[in-house]
């Protein structure tokens, strides 16, 4: 994020696109309507009614599968209606002239029928958002990244916010909220394939003789080329390249695209080391398991989307045998002949900000006490000093030069389009009451009761009318990979033709149905458009008891693969009998 | 009781509270006046904490270390220094055949931390000698 | 007078903090757990709907055990004494009456849950093998004197308390705003208007 969360609420305009951040960010949809009381216009692009456009000033119900197209034709209408800021344009951006020629050819009105929005309605909006005073934001989520175009989709939002001049003054810019609570840490750790921490470029030979002296390793050990991308392990272990695969907190049976093919991927390494907090539909395939301490077991640093550090403490001790996963890691590679030790998560948080200019500042001290953040860019360890809110101050950007490079592509078409067999397009969302793999919020007692499986299909009335469902009935859901049950959720909110359906249930499990097609440069998948069918289930009393039955097959199947963890080394063999351990 | 500030473990807004422990278990949370929350939770962050307590409502956590001896035999519980030991040299033997480049890491974007992360990169970099560490920032 | 829950729907996001926080407070009181606010969404509007405490509430109207009582300013359930009729909730005008039971399924040595309806059907006609049922709705929280927890988890603030205290400054802010910017209904200018459409002339005011 180029702006702060909280002062999200200061700024004059805010376009979300792509994103619900009621349903994603319940916290920041607070922003949200609080911006709104204080005047500040909304604009929704999205194609169902989401609870923002309840809200909204205006709303764009967009088709799905249309981004470049759209913003495309967004940006058009800042130039065609003269809304676009000339002088950051001259002073502060490249290749306007290049950008334009692309973006010239796409007029609202020449790319309605791939919009399905109004030409009127977008020339309005190009026009409150390029307007707005003090500043205007773009929100976007995973409906910009989880898409065939999703790096263009990217590329082009930020050349809108250039063009417009909207970006490089207080709360403006580029709101990308991330879906996961660390996954801007896990970015700004180098947990990349082609970044140290820092976002310093593996391929950078100082960078590289940096790490090596700090790490006490010759340079030759850190290679100039860049790593693999976990997208890509599937072929990867197809072609033998890849044999070991190290899975640390994830859950890649239940997160990734086209589950039957994971599986097997994971099934053919030669060695497949999990390490995690519960057993997950994941860690019962691991060779090896190692159990590691739960948040709230442990203290560490989060990196909050708007890159805020926070630390947090430990509150219980650890349940039975587990670690810090830290002190496995070290020990690990101690006994692999690099010997690590650290005493505790301060001294190795001093480590990583010691080789990261941009992190210098964030202490522990800090972070401390109620309230305390350190926001990166953070460059004085003054503890007053929280760092940078917003980036690029003045026009300022990170490239070579200090200018924004405008990028501009053309739009292309979902992969899989719908057809006579698969006529209904599948998108995959979010739902407020649990989170990702649902491993740690399905085992929260409120939680589990608000909402359980088989999870939503949600779906217009007149589709679900069409085949006979009414709503909360069971349905099943196929596509070309797969078939699932789920529930249906028939609402007026959701546009003809597209279903909705979240990636963390797991007998409504979502990715059963979904493709493994990556973007070839940012490897992410088009997670949210594909081609499905959804059909009525005449008995219903049935198909509850289905469902019933299959989840607690894999409630039973999770029990009995961390059974073993029962029976200590060289006791006697597990007596299926006396130790039968239910969850129901 | 006792408290201990955190922050949210579920979206990347960072909403800052305290786990409430009595008696070595959480029992509930309270809202802090962290810089994005300033005092409010959502329901997650609210009711999202008893997983911890290992409910086994959906899946029990893993308590000890496990192995399978060799490719698909069942799951054994050993010892820390048996499965570590077990995994140093099968990883080891592994990258002497293959290069380093055969072995991949992930980072974890959840309950980990950033500390966590950082040994996780650094043992795949400066030990095993690949760039091949990844997240979940893809999916 | 009676007091209930009221939510302003330009507030409210869905996302359901007041249900769960109503669930973890009944719970600790050994309550049922199910959420006492319904989520309601339409295409424009989102808003979390509880109990209106009516003073001649339908529902103690109908109990046939007296298990619904007037207890100050709100209407209690007495869930013990409750026999799972539903007629309450059939009688209630807001459906803010949601009838509930333990499931007695996982109990060691039980049995597995064997759905015997589908869920799609209403609650008040559902019924499960060995669940007593009985009728769940907004107490208020009355067992903790700081008020509803659902009022004061909403992240956005949406919830309020009305009745008592704050229903009087809301009177005495209305009417303030009456004498400062004229009343709020023109009463001479709406009976001038009606009196002219009767004579079937144009009101163009």
């Amino acid at each position: 994020m180029s702006c702060s969360i909280p002062g999200m609420e200061d700024a004059g305009c805010i376009f979300l696109f792509g994103y619900n951040p009621a349903d994603s960010h319940p916290i920041v949809a607070r922003r949200i309507v609080r911006a709104k009381e204080k005047g500040c216009k909304i604009i929704v692009a999205d194609p169902r009614h989401i609870e923002t456009a309840r809200i909204a000033d205006l709303y764009l119900p967009i088709k799905n599968g249309c981004n470049v197209a759209f913003l495309n034709a967004f940006a058009n209408c800042l130039v065609n209606d003269g809304l676009y800021d000339k002088e950051f344009v001259a002073e502060h951006t490249n290749g306007f002239d290049e950008w334009w020629e692309t973006i010239k050819n796409y007029t609202p009105e020449s790319v309605q029928d791939i919009t399905g929005v109004e030409p009127a309605l977008i020339h309005q909006a190009a026009e409150m958002y390029a307007t707005a005073k003090p500043s205007a934001i773009i929100g976007w989520g995973m409906g910009v990244c989880q898409q065939k175009q999703n790096l263009k989709t990217v590329h082009t939002i930020a050349s809108i916010a250039c063009v417009a001049g909207q970006i490089g003054k207080p709360n403006s810019g580029l709101a990308p909220v991330r879906g996961q609570n660390n996954v801007q840490g896990s970015c700004d750790m180098g947990m990349l394939p082609n970044l140290y921490p820092g976002y310093q470029k593996v391929t950078d030979p100082a960078v590289r003789a940096k790490f090596a002296k700090a790490w006490g390793v010759p340079e030759e050990k850190l290679p100039l080329e860049e790593g693999y991308k976990l997208t890509d392990l599937g072929h990867l272990v197809d072609e033998g390249k890849v044999h070991c695969f190290y899975n640390y907190g994830e859950d890649p049976v239940q997160t990734e695209p086209d589950s039957a093919g994971m599986r097997k991927t994971l099934s053919e390494l030669d060695l497949f080391i999990c390490q995690d907090i519960f057993m997950t539909q994941t860690t019962m395939l691991a060779d090896v398991i190692l159990p590691a301490t739960s948040w709230g077991e442990h203290e560490g640093v989060f990196t909050a989307s708007d890159r805020s550090f926070q630390h947090f403490d430990a509150a219980v001790p650890p349940k039975g045998e587990c670690r810090h996963d830290w002190e496995i890691f070290a020990d690990l590679s101690t006994r692999m002949g690099y010997p690590m030790h650290y005493d505790n998560t301060e001294q190795i948080w001093n480590e990583c900000i010691s080789l990261c200019p941009n992190f210098v500042g964030a202490t522990y001290e800090k972070m401390a006490p109620e309230g305390g953040y350190a926001q990166w860019p953070v460059k004085s360890t003054d503890v007053n000093d929280h760092g940078t809110a917003d980036m690029f101050a003045g026009g300022k950007f990170t490239t070579k030069d200090g200018r924004a490079n405008l990028m501009a592509h053309d739009w292309e078409a979902p992969s899989e389009l719908p057809d006579d067999e698969y006529p209904l397009i599948l998108c995959t969302v979010r739902e407020v009451g649990h989170y990702s793999c649902r491993s740690m919020t399905g085992n929260c007692k409120t939680l589990a009761l608000l909402a359980d499986e088989p999870g939503f299909v949600r779906m217009n009335p007149a589709d679900a009318q069409a085949r006979g469902i009414k709503n909360g009935d069971i349905v099943s859901i196929h596509s070309r990979r797969g078939q699932v049950y789920s529930r249906a959720d028939v609402s007026d909110r959701i546009n003809k033709g597209t279903v909705y359906m979240t990636y963390q249930w797991w007998i409504g499990k979502c990715n059963e149905l979904t493709m493994h097609k990556v973007d070839p440069v940012s490897h992410t998948p088009e997670d949210k458009f594909s081609a499905c069918q959804v059909d009525a289930i005449a008995d219903q009393v049935w198909a509850e008891g289905e469902v019933e039955r299959q989840y607690t097959e894999l409630k039973q199947a999770l029990v009995d693969a961390a059974a073993p963890q029962d029976v200590e080394p060289g006791a006697a063999k597990f007596d299926d009998e006396t130790h039968v351990n239910q969850i129901v | 009781m006792e408290k201990h500030k955190v922050i949210c473990p579920y979206c990347g807004a960072g909403c800052q509270f305290n786990l409430l422990v009595q008696n070595g278990q959480v029992v509930g949370t309270e809202p802090l006046n962290g810089i994005t929350n300033q005092g409010e939770l959502c329901l997650k962050g609210m009711s999202g904490y008893d997983f911890i307590n290992d409910t086994k409502i959906l899946t029990p956590r893993v308590l000890h270390p496990m192995i399978r001896r060799t490719k698909g035999a069942d799951l054994e519980r050993v010892s820390w220094d048996e499965a570590l030991d077990f995994t140093a040299s099968k990883m080891q033997a592994i990258i002497d055949e293959y290069g380093p480049n055969a072995v991949m890491t992930t980072g974890s974007s959840r309950g980990g931390g950033n500390e966590a992360n950082y040994v996780m990169q650094k043992f795949t970099r400066a030990c095993i000698g690949t760039h091949s560490v990844d997240n979940c920032a893809r999916t | 007078m009676n007091r209930f829950i009221d939510i302003n729907p330009e507030r409210c996001i869905g996302c359901g903090t007041c249900q769960s926080a109503c669930a973890d407070a009944h719970r600790m009181q050994g309550l049922q757990d199910t959420p006492r606010l319904a989520l309601v969404k339409t295409g424009g509007i989102s808003a979390a709907l509880a109990c209106h405490h009516c003073e001649g509430a339908p529902c103690a109207e109908v109990c046939p055990v007296n298990a619904i009582e007037h207890d100050g300013d709100r209407i209690h359930v007495k869930e013990q004494e409750c026999i799972g009729c539903r007629l309450c909730a059939i009688a209630c005008p807001f459906g803010a009456i949601h009838p509930d039971g333990t499931s007695i399924a996982g109990v060691a040595g039980m049995c597995d849950p064997t759905p015997s309806y589908p869920k799609s059907l209403s609650s008040l006609l559902t019924w499960a093998p060995g669940q007593y049922t009985c009728a769940v709705k907004c107490d208020l929280c009355a067992f903790d004197p700081d008020g509803p927890h659902c009022v004061a988890a909403c992240p956005t603030k949406a919830l309020t308390v009305m009745g008592g205290a704050a229903d009087r400054e809301l009177d005495e802010a209305k009417r303030l705003r009456s004498i400062e910017n004229g009343p709020v209904v023109d009463v001479t200018a709406v009976a001038q208007g009606l009196s002219e459409k009767a004579e079937g002339s144009v009101n163009n005011g």
